[in-house]
């Protein structure tokens, strides 16, 4: 090759190098997403996100020098993970931090609470790969991960649709009403307001099937 | 043979005299440079010294060799800076490159760096500039932002701009702003606040 080929090939060999070089930065980068997705959909961990959307005031204050660690977010607050969402006023989690051998530092919710005009919105699995849609409102949610219950209190409402193809929806009232996060298990009862506990059940009426004649 | 010795004298006498001359030239050199070296340390003594008392004025901090030090009036505890270059004016200290260390019983329990520092002696203030990293060794946390200021007299720290949160591999944040402790003991971010916790379980433990 002379020397003057050579010169003239320099622009093709540098271009080719670069996208050698950016195919590269691609594949790298296509690796590395789908290593956090086979770890997030591993189930070995979960992310789990605090956020306000409250305009003025909001906050998020982390007490890292209380045992548990407390997390308490003020203003619109919301938490949201795999299943659902919670949003109210304040909402306040302790935590505990845990070395997990190959996974470094995880933390592990060992309460959550919401307070003031709470709101739930969620998706359980339940028979026959169905998804149940809850939805709710109350004074007071809280979370015992330990006995994997989600309770409600302060004039607590919820709405279940989903559950079957029979029933379109069950609006149920009370003055606690408790769920096994499980189990999907939903328990009415009067609570501290006494309110005697009310739950509607929406049955799906199907039309009649026509039969031809002939 | 005269004509000889003659030159020979000649170019000696020139040699004597360019000797004389270089010698000459380079004793004034010497003497400039002492002049001047003088002026200089005197100089030096009276900056260091003037700034040795601004310092001392409210904010207590010490220069001792290339590193300033100071305690934090609340908690007690010791701090040191180091910097690659100083520089002030009026009752302000300006510092490159600094790093502050935080000491609780020998042991560096926090410590600041960025690009720059502007020292206010009188408000007790170290405002940090430039990518600015508190790390926290008590909590193992990490508080970054934009601009930082730390008030050595109760500890408070306020961060502005791009702040970003991490607690060990569990947990990150981001807000617009934040104010914490020198520890991180407490951290309250605000202005569109958010966090990402990484759980082992959730509902479960």
């Amino acid at each position: 090759m002379s020397m003057r080929a050579f010169v003239r090939s320099l622009p093709f060999v540098s271009l080719g190098a670069c996208l050698l070089c950016a195919a590269f930065i691609w594949h790298m980068s296509i690796m590395g997403s789908a290593l956090a997705l086979q770890e997030v959909s591993g189930g070995q961990f979960e992310f789990v996100k605090v956020y306000c959307i409250g305009q003025r005031g909001s906050s998020i204050k982390l007490m890292l020098r209380k045992e548990p660690i407390e997390v308490i977010a003020y203003g619109g607050a919301v938490i949201e993970w795999s299943q659902g969402r919670i949003q109210s006023d304040t909402v306040i989690a302790r935590l505990i931090q845990k070395g997990v051998q190959g996974k470094g530092v995880l933390g592990t919710v060992v309460s959550a609470e919401a307070m003031g005009n709470v709101s739930l919105d969620m998706r359980m699995d339940v028979e026959g790969e169905r998804k149940a849609h809850v939805v709710g409102s109350c004074k007071r949610l809280q979370i015992d991960p330990k006995e994997s219950l989600l309770i409600m209190t302060g004039s607590p409402q919820i709405k279940v649709s989903g559950i079957s193809p029979e029933v379109s929806q069950a609006l149920g009232k009370a003055g606690r009403i408790t769920m096994n996060l499980e189990s999907g298990e939903l328990l009415f009862e009067p609570g501290d307001e006494q309110l005697l506990p009310e739950v509607n059940v929406q049955i799906e009426r199907k039309p009649p099937e026509k039969t031809m004649k002939k | 043979m005269r004509l000889l010795a003659s030159l020979f004298g000649f170019a000696l006498l020139i040699s004597v005299v360019a000797v004389g001359f270089l010698a000459k030239l380079w004793w004034q050199q010497e003497e400039r440079a002492q002049v001047e070296t003088a002026i200089q340390s005197e100089h030096n003594v009276a900056r260091r010294s003037s700034l040795e008392a601004l310092m001392a004025q409210v904010g207590g901090l010490k220069l001792r060799g290339e590193k300033l030090l100071g305690r934090e009036a609340a908690s007690g505890r010791e701090f040191e800076i180091g910097f690659d270059e100083l520089s002030y004016s009026g009752n302000v200290l300006k510092l490159r490159k600094p790093v502050c260390s935080v000491m609780d019983e020998g042991a560096v329990v926090a410590s600041f760096s960025g690009s720059s520092v502007i020292v206010s002696v009188q408000k007790q203030l170290l405002e940090f500039i430039g990518d600015v990293v508190l790390k926290s060794n008590k909590h193992n946390a990490i508080l970054k932002s934009s601009r930082m200021r730390w008030r050595w007299s109760d500890g408070e720290v306020l961060a502005i701009g791009g702040v970003s949160f991490a607690l060990g591999g569990m947990l990150i944040g981001s807000a617009d702003s934040a104010r914490a402790d020198t520890v991180l003991g407490e951290v309250e971010l605000s202005g569109r606040p958010s966090l990402q916790l990484r759980i082992s379980k959730w509902l479960k433990y």
